[in-house]
């Protein structure tokens, strides 16, 4: 975490995706879509409870022991022959591949969607040193060739209509005909010849991975177009970036995961192109295999304890597409990588709450995340936390002025008068005399000073003449 | 706000009359809203509801 990228404030960058009402009956219709569908594909497993917890106690069990888990795997790697990269943050994950391709010759490489590199923006350091990398998940080209940035995790140009697909494909495409239709299926089509060129000649694939199984070595892509197994089985060369966080402990683990994540993030019952692989296997695939194994901030995430199941996470969306913010904003809004709830708490995880401190506030704290998350991930619990950090952060390095602010007074002061019954019964009595001038036909419209934001949308109940427990006493 | 005027939308399309719910901070939230815009829907607290009694049928 050496220069963590400064996001821009989530209410801001919210406010532009608010007044786009194409964008927000676009994201309203797709993420009610795919809602309905995974509660439906959730629903037919009996053990779905179980499984999430299964899926839970791995997660925690690997993050626990993530010490010995590393070395387990960096073992297994080298002994099927492959080489394993350690990466202490993003400029060093993508000096090693940036190495490793010019070190093989090549000046053009195919990619599989990873979200990994997407953090560390691995392409765009490629491209400064003169490689150029295709993707080649259909979305992603799309965002690619948008010069955009995916704003869902699984599905990525899900901001985009296929009138717009179809101008960008002529504008940017050499190899597609004057004629191209707007029909999906003729779009892809499109992106499928021009595809075919680049995984035939390139030499060098790079991939993200779901999970690498620290028992055999094995390292996982689960994906749906088959363009993940392309880039890992025809290049020569094979690069594989991955997050620490991502090891599972045993091969038979999978079954766990197999189940949970393609109903969980497509609600699909089985996913479509699973592809595991093991180092390298003469004259079959390639046969140099490279694990680069990213931290970027995770060993520090995993240093708070309350925080650190943001890491348990595998990538599967459903919590964007339960969500109420999200359903409203869209993916761009939260500025980084990973958008949505899990992004709320994992950004500020990764990056520092310095770095993207008005994150943990884009929720509500409804908790529909955490009731379909596979791994359960107590998000509304993590925010809360995090919340509390920020407010830590800004007393501690935003001077005198934060340290002593208003905001901060008038929370210790009502923190008092709640936590103590008479405090509190005292507060009602005084403002029971003080609140005339405020109330105006039975409530509270307008609130004085600093105030006055907060009450610029609610109303406020007077204290009544006869509060609950004075009432409740006088009852025996 | 965006979410809110969906929820007074959602509020106004079923007729109702009162609009009850068992957390007061959701209460005012909406309840700010259904005011500020003179829809004429109150808003009530669940506890409001139960201690409603045939001799004060509007307990405050």
């Amino acid at each position: 975490m050496t220069d963590a990228a400064v996001h821009p404030p989530f209410p801001e960058a919210a406010r532009a995706a608010l007044a786009d009402s194409q964008l927000r009956h676009n994201l309203a219709h797709a993420t009610q879509t795919i809602r309905a569908k995974r509660a439906e594909a959730v629903g037919e497993v009996p053990d779905w409870e179980q499984l999430r917890e299964a899926g839970r106690a791995l997660k925690e069990r690997v993050l626990r022991h993530l010490d010995d888990y590393l070395l387990e795997l960096e073992g297994a790697v080298q002994q099927a022959g492959g080489v394993v990269h350690w990466a202490r943050d993003a400029e060093e994950a993508n000096r090693i591949v940036g190495d490793l391709v010019l070190a093989h010759g090549a000046d053009e490489v195919v990619k599989s969607k990873s979200l990994t590199t997407e953090e560390t923006k691995l392409n765009e350091a490629l491209g400064e040193r003169g490689i150029r990398a295709w993707e080649t998940d259909l979305a992603q080209l799309i965002i690619q060739l948008a010069g955009d940035a995916p704003s869902h995790i699984l599905v990525p140009a899900i901001h985009k209509n296929r009138a717009e697909i179809r101008e960008l494909f002529l504008r940017t495409l050499d190899d597609v005909p004057d004629d191209l239709s707007d029909d999906p299926r003729a779009l892809a089509e499109a992106a499928r010849r021009h595809l075919r060129k680049r995984f035939l000649s390139a030499t060098v694939g790079i991939s993200g991975a779901n999970f690498a199984i620290a028992e055999t070595g094995t390292v996982s892509v689960v994906e749906s177009e088959g363009n993940g197994r392309m880039c890992t089985t025809l290049p020569e060369v094979l690069i594989t970036m991955v997050g620490i966080e991502k090891i599972i402990p045993t091969w038979q683990d999978l079954e766990v995961f197999l189940q949970l994540l393609p109903r969980s993030s497509t609600a699909e019952r089985m996913n479509p192109y699973t592809t595991l692989w093991t180092g390298v296997t003469p004259g079959d695939g390639p046969q140099k295999f490279h694990l680069v194994l990213v931290d970027n901030g995770r060993t520090n995430a995993l240093a708070d304890t309350i925080g650190r199941q943001a890491l348990n996470c595998i990538r599967c969306s459903a919590c964007l597409n339960v969500c109420p913010v999200y359903e409203r904003t869209g993916g761009h809004a939260y500025g980084s990588t990973y958008p949505g709830p899990i992004g709320a708490i994992l950004t500020p995880m990764l990056d520092g709450v310095e770095a993207a401190g008005s994150l943990p506030y884009a929720s509500s704290l409804c908790g529909a995340c955490y009731e379909v998350c596979p791994v359960k991930i107590n998000i509304p619990e993590v925010l809360v936390h995090l919340r509390q950090e920020v407010v830590e952060h800004t007393a501690r390095e935003g001077g005198i002025r934060k340290r002593f602010s208003g905001e901060r007074a008038a929370m210790e002061a009502l923190a008092r008068v709640f936590a103590d019954r008479r405090a509190y019964e005292a507060a009602q009595r005084l403002g029971r005399r003080g609140q005339w001038p405020l109330a105006r036909h039975g409530t509270i419209e307008r609130l004085p000073g600093p105030l006055a934001g907060w009450s610029a949308m609610r109303d406020l109940r007077p204290v009544p003449a006869q509060s609950f427990r004075e009432w409740w006493r006088t009852r025996s | 706000m965006a979410m809110l005027s969906d929820k007074v939308r959602a509020i106004l399309d079923t007729g109702a009359e009162v609009c009850a719910a068992a957390d007061n901070s959701c209460l005012m939230h909406i309840g700010g809203a259904l005011s500020r815009q003179r829809t004429g829907v109150r808003t009530m607290h669940l506890a409001e509801i139960l201690a409603c009694t045939e001799a004060r049928p509007r307990a405050r």
